[in-house]
């Protein structure tokens, strides 16, 4: 019966002054309800409970099958109409016809004995001890009307199916059977094999006791164990339990048992009977999730158990994976209040959020869906999947700036006599030229491609005797910083040492200052995020020249969305700013004064582009209007094969497919977590993410590695001693160089990208290592077939006999970026 | 000689009309923009048409003058918003350089310029467009339930659009329209009336020479996409179908509105895309001064609420119509009547006040 919660608490207000608080809570084990009437409501009166010694909700409801039929609640209808109609409210033992449950089982007890198999049913139904019922009560009150069975010989859903008067009676199949079905001549049929579903059954509470099982203490107090090697958790489940083995110091079998008397005879673990009871133990051990599964939370369970992907959500959950917990009981509790989703299918943040009056409900969103949800048309997840979340959520990029704003006030400033002075005393040593350097954050605190590159100019600068002062704003911004905000706040790093914090004017008086110090000055801009570009010029004027270089690291010069993503989730090609894409972009309007301010920067000073590919330089020249005085492509990295015999390894046919470096939408993240999911799990493959962030998911190895100047072979060294087969770099956008690509090639792994990864791309068609692939559903199917073993094989043989060297460029100091003819 | 453009709302709905407002000055700033306006400002905030997009306010007064608080009272506040949109379409079309007139629903947006239609009204006398223009499947179910049962139900053609020309035929149809939502504009689906909309399924019947304009790119909305795939070509153009998209509907601002788009847009994110961006323009047009569904007409003068069934008794009985002129004033009896008729109840008044 589906009622609404105002119908509800309107019968509720009907039935309340019948439902006898202390006389049902003690059928329930002594479990915390807090409203008796609504509880008997909603599911005490489907679980056969009574709620006064004087009303038998089994009684009635089979005495009276019109009241059963139409699903209404047994004590409203009694209340409202039986009572006045002179219906029965208990059995009345004066009358033989009636047959109570204790005679029931007396008289019929050999037959009993054949068909309920209490054993079976504890064994079975371990769940059932919750109620605090015996097996056969159990049975007799509850189990059959959830499908359980009463023994390996007797099926109760396939008695119910083949005779319906019995299932319309509603009447105990079993009690039919002893009763009438037998004499009858009525068939019966043992229920289906169960092997498989013991073996899960043992698994699943031994998932759940394991984070409470204290296996130290286990192996201290049972030396056969631990002679025996076996694991103890295994050895207590199996065995332990049964013989009396205490599973942790605080837990005393005995005890527990003395408290429960029942569990003597019952073939069931006393510790996990405290685990699923909530016991004190239980909760003291972990308070988080130490609360009691209430009863309609166990309910839940039971409907959600078919549709829950317990693979999935222990996957995209590695700390319920690592706890043991048992992800479906993780999921009821907490799991659905934090977001997490029980399904691919199914995300609970998104159906609250767009289902105002299931959020108002306080329902758990997934039994709402399989219940109502699905059939009223309600989406469980947005069909757009993860772009469309993302628009849900996306901020205005003013917002967004709003975020990135420091909130403490301005640092020390140096002043420029001080800055001068520094300038000055990095001449003595380093003062054969000067480089003027801007980006924008700090090269040394962040990892990545661009910082890579600037570390590498100071490194090179340093060794031939010349001073790199390095500049970023103070305060990042995921925009130029505004024109009103001219005198924007610098950081500035010389020769690899912090010097300070400086107004970009105090800055710039300073470099005026100290420049006759220096042989030779120049300039060098690899990012203007965070910058006013006035003040850069301005700093690049300080030097005595209108000179400088601008490198393509992505596409800023093109729009403030310097990966060209619209809203960050599509890729734009850089249309028109004035058309449709861009007017409905959230970089749209902020595009616009950047591109003036930009042209204004570009006209004042003789700029020459430098691009680290081919591409990256044909995308920005066919779409910008800005004024350079050349574009010079030069790549980072320069990869040369070479033939060598090589040691053939014997290698096992399982396929290592990995990502490196950042893991962010724009690379391909997302669809590598997907691939992970979905064939995590396959024999196949395994999985390894290598880089400095930490991704927490299932069967996903992670390798911290941290690719810096000093180290600059360690991704390479890496993904070779792992000897990784595959790196994905699924970009959604054309990479203008991709770092990660080159890495993998000079490893010798081969590369799976899309046609739309620009440097990426162009990469793997002209070394041969590896795959463009038109889409995403391509890749899959790759990985689903068996093309991804054939292009491994390929790349094994290659691996063997040809190698990649590698050489690094010298960026803004190379010949070619100095215009030098080699 | 110039286009005349205008759209109808209430005070909360300014934001809406803002928005449009804009993107039709956009895309045509030649065009002159009226904004019918059914109410009045609510304390603290006033109109300066200045800082507005809108080149003249209409109010429904300026319509109906001394009978317009009698004649609003029969209706609710969308019934009200709609049925004075054919008075207003003749005192457009009587503007002396008038060459065409196109009514939008204030949630609408226009996104490319509009100059087919401004060569269709050259040549036809009545441009409307429909609901859907491409069948559903048979196994699609729920979408011939939410798109087609729901269009013979609620009108073929979607009067969140109509543009006329200046000829003869054209200002017979604005008359026919204007004299039957004097009368008929309310939402009466049990008689087959829905507000202005539903009329307008006669059209093609009673006047020469209709447009029915079946281009995908105009008026795209929640019950259309189940036909229509938004993307953008290289230069960025927004397209449905592959045509330019001329404006978007964006019916039900909201849970309902966004479970309709979700379920008929399915993946494409474009569509998304274009919500994200309405949200943010609305909420940047929103006046905070202007309450919550604030409605003037919506109450007596007293505060009280009035309540439908009080303006459907007003409407039908003739009676009451000539024993008060000004049912929304107390003084003038109405209310009194209605609270001793129990059809009021007096601690409404209360809790309003």
């Amino acid at each position: 019966m589906v009622i609404d919660r105002q119908e509800a608490a309107r019968l509720a207000d009907i039935i309340r002054s019948h439902v006898s608080r202390d006389f049902y809570l003690a059928q329930l084990g002594g479990f915390a309800v807090e409203d008796v009437a609504l509880h008997y409501l909603a599911v005490g009166a489907t679980m056969g409970l009574d709620p006064n010694p004087e009303f038998s909700t089994t009684f009635y409801l089979t005495q009276n099958a019109d009241v059963a039929q139409a699903g209404d609640n047994p004590l409203w209808h009694y209340l409202t109409y039986g009572q006045s109609e002179g219906r029965v409210a208990k059995p009345d033992p004066d009358k033989a016809a009636v047959v109570a449950d204790d005679d029931f089982s007396a008289q019929n007890g050999s037959i009993l004995a054949e068909f309920f198999d209490p054993i079976y049913y504890r064994y079975r139904y371990p769940e059932s001890l919750v109620e605090e019922l015996s097996p056969l009560d159990h049975f007799h009150r509850l189990g059959w009307r959830r499908g359980y069975n009463p023994s390996g010989s007797f099926s109760t859903l396939d008695y119910l199916s083949r005779y319906p008067d019995v299932a319309s009676s509603g009447l105990d199949p079993l009690n039919h059977y002893v009763r009438f079905g037998r004499s009858e001549g009525r068939p019966i049929s043992p229920p289906p094999a169960l092997t498989d579903d013991e073996e899960a059954l043992r698994e699943r509470r031994m998932r759940l006791i394991a984070p409470y099982f204290d296996e130290k203490y286990y192996l201290e107090q049972n030396e056969d164990v631990r002679h025996a090697g076996t694991s103890a958790l295994e050895h207590y489940a199996l065995f332990g339990w049964k013989e009396g083995r205490d599973p942790a110091a605080e837990f005393r079998i005995s005890e527990y048992v003395g408290k429960h008397p029942r569990l003597a005879d019952e073939p069931v673990d006393p510790f996990w009977h405290s685990v699923v009871m909530g016991s004190d133990f239980y909760q003291v051990k972990d308070p988080a999730f130490g609360s009691l599964l209430t009863l309609e939370q166990r309910e839940a369970m039971e409907l959600l158990e078919p549709h829950f992907d317990h693979k999935f959500y222990l996957a995209s959950n590695r700390d319920v994976a690592d706890a043991g917990v048992d992800p479906l009981v993780h999921y009821i509790t907490s799991g659905w209040k934090e977001g997490r989703m029980p399904t691919p299918a199914f995300s609970p943040t998104f159906y609250l959020d767009t289902q105002p009056d299931v959020a108002a409900a306080n329902v758990e969103p997934f039994w709402h869906y399989l219940i109502t949800g699905k059939s009223e048309g309600r989406l469980g997840r947005h069909p757009g999947g993860w772009r469309a979340e993302r628009l849900r959520t996306l901020a205005p990029l003013e917002t967004e700036v709003r975020h990135w704003m420091k909130a403490d006030g301005p640092p020390a400033l140096l002043s420029t006599r001080a800055l001068a002075q520094i300038l000055k005393s990095a001449s003595t040593t380093n003062g054969r030229q000067l480089t003027l350097s801007v980006g924008h954050d700090h090269c040394h605190r962040n990892n990545g491609g661009v910082q890579l590159c600037i570390q590498r100019e100071e490194q090179i600068a340093k060794a031939d005797g010349s001073s790199y002062v390095y500049v970023y704003p103070y305060q990042p911004l995921p925009r130029l910083a505004r024109q009103s905000d001219a005198d924007t706040i610098v950081g500035i790093v010389i020769n690899g040492s912090d010097a300070g914090y400086a107004p970009a004017s105090i800055l710039a008086a300073a470099l005026r200052r100290a420049r006759p110090d220096f042989k030779s000055t120049m300039a060098v801009v690899h990012h203007l995020l965070g910058h006013a570009p006035e003040s850069v010029q301005d700093l690049i004027q300080s030097l005595g020249s209108d000179s400088c270089f601008y490198w393509l690291h992505d596409y800023f010069l093109l729009c403030t969305g310097f990966t060209l993503q619209a809203n960050d989730v599509r890729y734009c090609g850089a249309p028109p700013p004035d058309s449709n894409s861009c007017r409905l972009c959230k970089y749209g309007d902020e595009r616009v004064q950047q591109l003036s301010r930009l042209s204004e920067f570009f006209g004042s000073l003789q700029v020459t582009v430098l691009s680290p590919s081919q591409v990256a330089a044909d995308i920005w020249k066919s779409n910008t209007g800005l004024k350079h005085a050349d574009l010079r492509i030069i790549e980072h990295m320069q990869l040369s094969a070479r033939k060598t015999p090589r040691k053939k390894t014997v290698r096992a046919q399982v396929v290592t497919v990995a990502f490196s470096g950042t893991p962010a939408d724009h690379k391909g993240w997302r669809v590598f977590e997907e691939l992970v999911m979905e064939f995590g799990g396959d024999p196949r493959y395994e999985f390894v993410f290598f880089g400095t962030a930490e991704p927490k998911m299932r069967n996903l190895e992670v390798v911290r590695v941290n690719v810096s100047a000093e180290n600059r072979s360690a991704m390479i060294d890496a993904i070779q001693t792992r000897d990784v087969d595959i790196v994905l770099h699924w970009a959604s956008w054309p990479e203008t160089f991709s770092f990660s690509t080159y890495e993998a090639v000079a490893a010798g792994s081969f590369v799976l990208t899309n046609g739309l990864s620009g440097n990426v791309a162009r990469t793997v068609q002209k070394t041969g290592k590896g795959r463009v692939l038109k889409d995403s559903s391509d890749l899959f199917e790759a990985f689903r077939g068996n093309e991804i073993s054939k292009l491994v094989n390929t790349r094994r043989q290659a691996a063997n006999s040809e190698v990649f060297d590698h050489e690094i460029s010298l960026m803004s100091y190379s010949e070619n970026a100095l215009g030098v003819e080699s | 000689m110039t286009i005349h453009v205008y759209t109808s709302f209430s005070f909360s709905y300014l934001n809406r009309a803002r928005v449009l407002a804009a993107s039709v000055k956009r895309h045509h700033p030649e065009w002159k923009f009226w904004a019918l306006i059914t109410d009045l400002e609510p304390a603290g905030f006033s109109l300066a048409i200045e800082d507005e997009d809108f080149d003249f306010v209409l109010m429904a007064t300026d319509l109906y003058g001394d009978e317009t608080e009698r004649w609003l009272f029969a209706h609710d506040v969308i019934e009200a918003c709609t049925a004075v949109k054919g008075r207003a379409l003749l005192h457009l079309l009587d503007q002396p350089d008038c060459t065409g007139a196109m009514y939008f629903d204030p949630d609408t947006c226009i996104f490319n310029r509009l100059d087919d239609v401004v060569g269709l009204i050259e040549k036809h006398s009545v441009v409307l467009t429909p609901h859907q223009v491409d069948p559903e499947e048979k196994s699609e179910k729920r979408a011939i339930r939410d798109n087609e049962i729901t269009s013979l139900g609620f009108g073929v053609y979607n009067l969140g659009f109509v543009a006329v020309g200046v000829g003869e035929e054209s200002r017979r149809f604005a008359q026919w329209w204007a004299d039957r939502l004097d009368d008929w504009c309310y939402d009466r689906l049990d008689i087959g009336i829905f507000v202005d909309q539903k009329w307008c399924d006669l059209v093609p019947s009673f006047f020469e020479d209709v447009k029915i304009l079946r281009d995908p790119g105009y008026n795209v909305a929640s019950w259309n996409l189940s036909q229509r795939t938004m993307s953008f070509d290289e230069n960025g153009m927004a397209l449905i179908n592959g045509k330019p998209l001329r404006f978007y509907h964006f019916t039900k601002l909201g849970p309902l509105g966004d479970m309709m788009t979700q379920r008929y847009a399915r993946d494409n994110t474009e569509v998304y895309e274009l919500w994200w961006w309405y949200r943010q323009q609305i909420e940047c047009a929103t006046d905070d001064r202007i309450p919550n569904r604030y409605w003037h007409y919506g109450h007596f003068d007293n505060g009280s609420p009035i309540p439908k069934p009080v303006r459907e008794l007003y409407r039908d009985r003739q009676d009451l119509r000539k024993a008060f002129r000004n049912p929304s004033r107390t003084a003038d009896g109405f209310f009194d009547w209605l609270v001793s008729e129990g059809l009021v109840s007096p601690t409404e008044v209360a809790a309003a006040s």
